[in-house]
């Protein structure tokens, strides 16, 4: 077997006023995700801060254990800031990993079974 | 050079721009020989004209002032320099062979030369009146130290580049200190002896003579012995280089092979990054010349470059040793038969092989037969040193805590808080399974923590996903996890594995994943073999479907209920006994 081209890792980068949105495209792992938390805390960090921060997962090819590290180092942005955390169109391989590693709980999952929940330990809810 | 330059050219003979100036200087000569003092006087140049005979009868002030009035009229051979009268009698002589202009040295080498006093000066001849000769003497002493230091310039940078080339060839600190020695005691000094950072007393050396193959050894010597030596070994703060006194220099510090008495020695210090490389120690006989300024600097040159290779060498055998360490650690064990459960592991490193895997594996023995014993199998995330500290965090504390391995949720949650850190979200996810044999079954605990779902193989065929959910640990300050409990007939098998089995890419296509689907059909295959065989049955599987790509670790541990035979006792109705 060759080695896989990969496409490279992009992470574009769309302000609103409330929110802001980061476009993920390529595979999310070892090499990337590092990259993903200086773009999210960037923008975390920006005074005002967005009350919603949206990871558009549709251009995601990968995401193995470093990338879900990434995306609970996010979430640990995003919680102490009282900001909402959304993946939206996450591919069926993220919603798996994120189920299996039982994380899926923590992220506004857009889509089916669309749930919120920004405090630790509180019963997921079920809105929208 | 501006005006040297244009002699340079003169000399050369070859430039057609200087054919007019040539003749004018002919003309002039030949139309006004009286007054030809007058309009030499005002060349740059030192000018004497020698007739046929070898005679100097004319020199113009710069001539004078250069070589004296009393030549005038005398015999350039009695008077002049010895160089410049055997150039004369060769340029009136027979035409000079001209394949002196193919010389590879190039056709100003093959211009008369020669020293007066302390300068050099390159003659060239012009016909003069009557067959006699005009000689133009220009002084090339700059131009000529300005050569000398440019090819000496060359050969050092050559020398420095080849130096860069074969120090960084390799990474083993013995043939990188050899090296050092080596090109020292070739281009920078007689003799050359590296010492590295001290080993305990020790002081690793290596010899060099004239460029012959270093020698390397130790002597348990204090650096102290030598001045500067102790202070350039720290490497830090930098030291600059430092003559020694040769008599003060211990016997241990001259390599076995240099016959001669040390002329001079200098200190150079091999800086490196950050951590002490060594020091160079440059020797040279009585007989030769002391180190000068250039060569000192040049020294110290190489002795960075040496440096940088050295330290580069150590760190990388420092870290080599380190992940050593952690490997003998880290690497699993052999599992095998306890309280009456088969167990069987396989463990496939990533292919990456200098980086320290984050899949690991244990069997905690129950501490009596009918205690249950507790199986581990978990994946760090990441990868390399962070990985393998972690994985070495989790199994001890899992190792402390099995007492606690009746209720998996709370050793998970206390697990769960001994790895939480503000620094960084590196979680693990794992399985654990507690396991205890009752009569002929095996009774199974299991609960992941954000693993994949351990499978079991039942005698008829079917390949059961064992429903345990839970949340990674490591990273969340909350955790929840859920035990399933079940329970294996003789034969059946209960496999843990991690994902670097489901997520091998290869395949027909080679960029498939082997999945969930393929395992559990390979599974569906595997029932009633051992869990050795089953172990090693998905571990060829794998393998087949990478191809030898790059792949991620892969851990499994299979746990068995060993087939066994009842031995009833007669009446069918009491329990008896299982063998196995």
């Amino acid at each position: 077997m060759t080695e896989r081209p990969r496409p490279p890792f992009t992470v574009g980068v769309e302000a609103g006023p409330d929110a802001v949105r980061l476009r993920l495209a390529g595979d999310l792992d070892f090499d990337t995700s590092d990259l993903l938390v200086e773009r999210a805390q960037a923008c975390l960090a920006a005074d005002p801060g967005p009350r919603d921060l949206v990871l558009d997962c549709s251009g995601l090819r990968l995401c193995d254990s470093m990338g879900v590290a990434g995306l609970l180092q996010i979430h640990r942005g995003t919680t102490s800031r009282g900001v909402a955390l959304h993946l939206e169109n996450p591919p069926a391989f993220l919603r798996r990993i994120l189920d299996i590693t039982g994380t899926a709980r923590l992220f506004v999952l857009d889509g089916a079974g669309r749930r919120t929940e920004q405090e630790e330990g509180t019963p997921p809810a079920p809105s929208g | 050079m501006s005006s040297s330059g244009k002699v340079v050219r003169l000399a050369e003979g070859g430039s057609p721009l200087m054919a007019p100036l040539k003749e004018t200087i002919d003309t002039r000569t030949q139309q006004d020989p009286a007054s030809g003092a007058g309009l030499w006087g005002q060349a740059p140049y030192a000018v004497l004209v020698v007739d046929t005979a070898g005679t100097v009868v004319d020199l113009n002030p710069a001539a004078e002032a250069l070589l004296g009035g009393a030549l005038r009229g005398a015999p350039l051979t009695e008077t002049g320099p010895a160089w410049l009268a055997r150039a004369h009698q060769e340029a009136a002589g027979p035409a000079r062979p001209t394949d002196v202009d193919d010389d590879p040295a190039g056709p100003r080498r093959a211009a008369f030369q020669g020293r007066i006093g302390a300068r050099s000066f390159e003659a060239q001849p012009a016909p003069g009146r009557d067959g006699g000769t005009v000689w133009w003497l220009a002084d090339v002493t700059d131009r000529q130290l300005a050569e000398d230091e440019l090819a000496a310039e060359r050969t050092r940078t050559t020398f420095l580049a080849e130096a860069s080339n074969v120090l960084l060839a390799s990474l083993n600190t013995d043939r990188c200190m050899r090296v050092t020695a080596q090109l020292a005691s070739r281009h920078l000094a007689e003799a050359a002896v590296v010492i590295g950072p001290a080993v305990g007393r020790k002081l690793p050396l290596a010899y060099a003579v004239e460029g012959r193959a270093a020698v390397c050894g130790t002597v348990t010597a204090d650096p102290e012995e030598v001045p500067g030596l102790s202070e350039a070994l720290q490497g830090f703060p930098p030291v600059p280089s430092r003559w020694i006194d040769p008599a003060s220099l211990p016997a241990w510090l001259l390599p076995e092979d240099f016959t001669g008495t040390v002329g001079s020695a200098v200190v150079t210090p091999l800086p490196g990054h950050g951590v002490p490389a060594g020091v160079l120690v440059l020797l040279r006989g009585t007989g030769a010349a002391g180190f000068d300024e250039s060569e000192e600097v040049f020294a110290r040159l190489f002795a960075s470059r040496a440096g940088a290779a050295l330290s580069a060498a150590r760190l990388y055998a420092e870290q080599s040793d380190i992940t050593r360490t952690l490997m003998r650690d880290l690497l699993p064990p052999e599992l095998n038969r306890v309280h009456g459960v088969e167990f069987a592991g396989g463990y496939r490193p990533s292919a990456d092989r200098d980086r320290v895997g984050g899949d690991f594996y244990d069997v905690h023995p129950g501490s009596t037969p009918d205690d249950a014993s507790l199986a581990v199998l978990g994946d760090v995330c990441g990868k390399g040193l962070d990985a393998a500290v972690l994985t070495g965090k989790i199994r001890n504390t899992l190792q402390a805590l099995t007492p606690m391995a009746g209720d998996h949720e709370q050793m998970l949650r206390l697990l769960n808080g001994a790895l939480l850190n503000s620094h960084h979200t590196r979680f693990a996810t794992l399985v654990l399974a507690s396991v205890r044999r009752e009569e002929n079954r095996v009774r199974l605990r299991l609960t992941s923590a954000g693993h994949p779902a351990p499978l079991v193989i039942r005698n008829d065929g079917r390949v059961e996903e064992i429903e345990t959910r839970g949340t990674l640990v490591g990273a969340l300050p909350h955790i929840e996890a859920g035990t399933v409990e079940t329970d294996l007939l003789p034969g059946e098998t209960c496999l843990l594995y991690t994902d670097g089995v489901t997520e091998a890419r290869g395949g027909p296509l080679g960029d498939e994943l082997f999945g969930e689907e393929r395992l559990m059909r390979a599974l569906a295959e595997c029932g009633g073999m051992p869990g050795a065989a089953v172990v090693e049955r998905v571990q060829v599987l794998a393998s087949q479907w990478l191809h030898d790509g790059r792949h991620d670790d892969m851990a499994l541990v299979a746990i068995t209920a060993p087939l066994t035979t009842h031995l009833s006792a007669v009446d069918g109705h009491t329990r008896g006994r299982y063998t196995a």
